[in-house]
């Protein structure tokens, strides 16, 4: 639906974005020395929170989430864990934060009107993901069999061409 | 390298078109990493947090691929008073894929481009006001936009606007005009001439010549005067009223745009950001004053003209209208969008006509400044001399020899100033009296 003239506000500082990244950083760190990582551990992704926020279109939030993800691996087994699952949101709203104001100066006016679409998939988006854990949770653990470890492996690598050919592909 | 990876970077680098953003690869890497990584090592944590990450990429790449969004520019004044808001609307040519719009757009009371503002893809049109700040001339308009799709995976753009460059006019501050000496030719204008004319004003009683107009006749003193010499009424004792002539008068504005110097010392030698022009110094007074003197002289017939003491080639020959009161604000912004130091000030005798008043606004802060002053009224040319050094001068608070450099600006400033009077020159200082001490230089000179 197209908007009527939109009559310029002040609109909010971009650094408002920036600071929702970091108090989103702040609860990973959180979350992560409550399940018992180590200093060294948390002290990288501090630092790279900290790069997170202050260079978002660099690589650092990818480090960011890949770390979180490797301490949680590493030091807990638990994946219903409440520490963990509030990781869920709380890496996607890293990722999202990051993309918005990697695109914009940090000068810039945040319109909240333009922020709408994008809180409404993110809510989505958690929802399926809920659901996903939900159904995982309901699934018996036992032995794997060896056909659907294979049917997996060979799932996980046709995942990872199809996403090189479609990151390759020029948009038209 | 392979070509196919040649061409991929060259998308990355083309801002031409639709491209993936550094979030889209995190999206796809991360994600697939992460889910796999998880389906290998039986770790259901790690799938669910690559899940979102993967989730919003396919939901990204699933939109259909919009067009090329464009931002129309809008049909603006190029002039604009000081106090005049120009409403602009900016149509944004947007498709259904674009999720949002980063436009930079000015917005507030301060001049310039304005911030990035982001705002929702769905708007069409932008509706925003130019014309804060000061005068002078500057950009004010420069559309850089950005588009993007959901989660800001796909961009399209930056896209760096053109600039649109637009003049505030210096602000026209109320000044009653006092009279001025009356131009020799000419006879029209407000202010009283010397010879004989047609205005309301009484010159003198004298007896009828021929060539006087009946109308003239002033039959009481006529009366009285036939009366005295045995009541016969003869053409002799015809006396007629002669009046004044009405005339204009010539105003030669020179401005001193050679020095821009505020009440701070310590700001004298760092450069004015903005339009170049110290807000509340001297060439900012200069101009202001200026235009103040242009309109309030040019509403009542006379003519004034405009001299650039440091760019001689900048100035305006003396003349009336409305127009000329435009064209002198419209200069003045050149003015001191060229202002700076020239070693020598300009003042050639063609630049103020016989008969003008030559004002000459400046700071006086050096020698040159004297020289040409005095120089100009030797020819025989009136001048008037208005001092715009700002008062108090305030020393540079850091610097040591600040309060010394101060004593001995002042010292020089004052000797200046008196080198003036000395040589017949009325020095006035600018402010609120200004108006009333030019009635009183003018009536003095008559």
């Amino acid at each position: 639906m197209n908007l009527p003239a939109m009559n310029l506000t002040a609109g909010m500082p971009a650094w408002t974005l920036r600071g929702g990244v970091a108090c989103a950083v702040a609860l990973i760190l959180i979350s992560l020395a409550a399940q018992g990582v180590g200093v060294f551990p948390l002290g990288i992704v501090a630092l790279l929170g900290v790069l997170s926020v202050t260079a978002p279109a660099t690589p650092a939030p990818a480090f960011l989430i890949v770390a979180t993800a490797v301490a949680v691996a590493v030091v807990s087994d638990d994946a219903f864990d409440i520490r963990v699952l509030a990781l869920v949101p709380l890496i996607h709203l890293v990722h999202i934060g990051c993309a918005l104001t990697a695109v914009i100066p940090g000068t810039a006016r945040v319109h909240v009107s333009a922020l709408r679409p994008a809180a409404v998939r993110f809510v989505l988006v958690q929802l399926a993901v809920a659901a996903l854990a939900a159904v995982a949770s309901l699934v018996p653990e036992t032995v794997t069999p060896a056909a659907l470890e294979v049917l997996a492996l060979l799932a996980a690598t046709t995942l990872a061409v199809l996403a090189t050919r479609l990151i390759m592909k020029r948009p038209k | 390298m392979s070509n196919r990876v040649l061409r991929w970077i060259h998308t990355q680098r083309d801002t031409g078109h639709w491209r993936n953003t550094d979030a889209m690869y995190r999206a796809v890497v991360v994600g697939v990493g992460l889910v796999a990584a998880g389906v290998l090592v039986h770790q259901l944590a790690l799938v669910l947090f690559g899940a979102p990450l993967l989730i919003s990429a396919l939901l990204a790449m699933a939109r259909p691929q919009p067009g090329r969004p464009d931002v129309h520019q809008p049909r603006l004044p190029r002039a604009l008073e000081q106090s005049q808001l120009a409403e602009a609307v900016f149509e944004i040519d947007t498709n259904p894929g674009v999720e949002l719009t980063a436009l930079r757009v000015p917005h507030g009371k301060r001049r310039g481009a304005g911030p990035v503002h982001l705002i929702a893809g769905s708007v069409t049109q932008v509706r925003t006001t130019l014309g804060h700040g000061g005068w002078g001339e500057g950009v004010d308009l420069r559309l850089d936009r950005l588009f993007a799709g959901p989660d800001a995976l796909r961009v399209y753009g930056p896209i760096v606007g053109r600039e649109g460059r637009r003049t505030i006019l210096p602000p026209i501050l109320p000044l009653p005009a006092g009279p001025l000496p009356p131009r020799p030719s000419g006879l029209v204008g407000v202010h009283r001439s010397p010879r004989p004319g047609d205005s309301t004003e009484l010159r003198d009683i004298r007896v009828f010549q021929p060539g006087d107009r009946l109308r003239r006749v002033d039959w009481r003193v006529s009366l009285r005067a036939s009366a005295a010499t045995g009541g016969v009424m003869s053409p002799s004792m015809l006396h007629v009223r002669e009046r004044h002539a009405d005339a204009d008068a010539s105003l030669v504005l020179a401005i001193d745009t050679r020095v821009d110097v505020s009440a701070e010392l310590g700001d004298w030698a760092t450069v004015a950001v903005g339009n170049g022009v110290r807000p509340g110094g001297s060439l900012d007074t200069a101009v202001l004053a200026a235009c103040s003197l242009a309109a309030g002289y040019l509403r009542q017939g006379d003519r004034v003209g405009l001299v650039d003491l440091g760019r001689p080639q900048l100035s305006l020959a003396p003349r009336s209208g409305h127009r000329q009161l435009e064209k002198m604000r419209h200069q003045l912004v050149v003015c001191s969008r060229s202002a700076g130091w020239a070693p020598k000030p300009v003042l050639r005798p063609r630049q103020a006509p016989a008969g003008s008043l030559v004002m000459v606004l400046s700071p006086f802060i050096d020698d040159a400044m004297v020289q040409l002053t005095a120089t100009v009224a030797r020819r025989g040319t009136r001048v008037l001399a208005v001092d715009l050094l700002p008062d108090p001068l305030v020393a540079a608070a850091r610097d040591p020899w600040g309060e010394a450099v101060l004593k001995v600006l002042r010292a020089e400033h004052a000797t200046r100033v008196e080198t003036l009077r000395e040589h017949g020159i009325p020095v006035l200082k600018w402010g609120d009296e200004a108006s009333a001490a030019l009635r009183v230089l003018a009536r003095g000179r008559r």
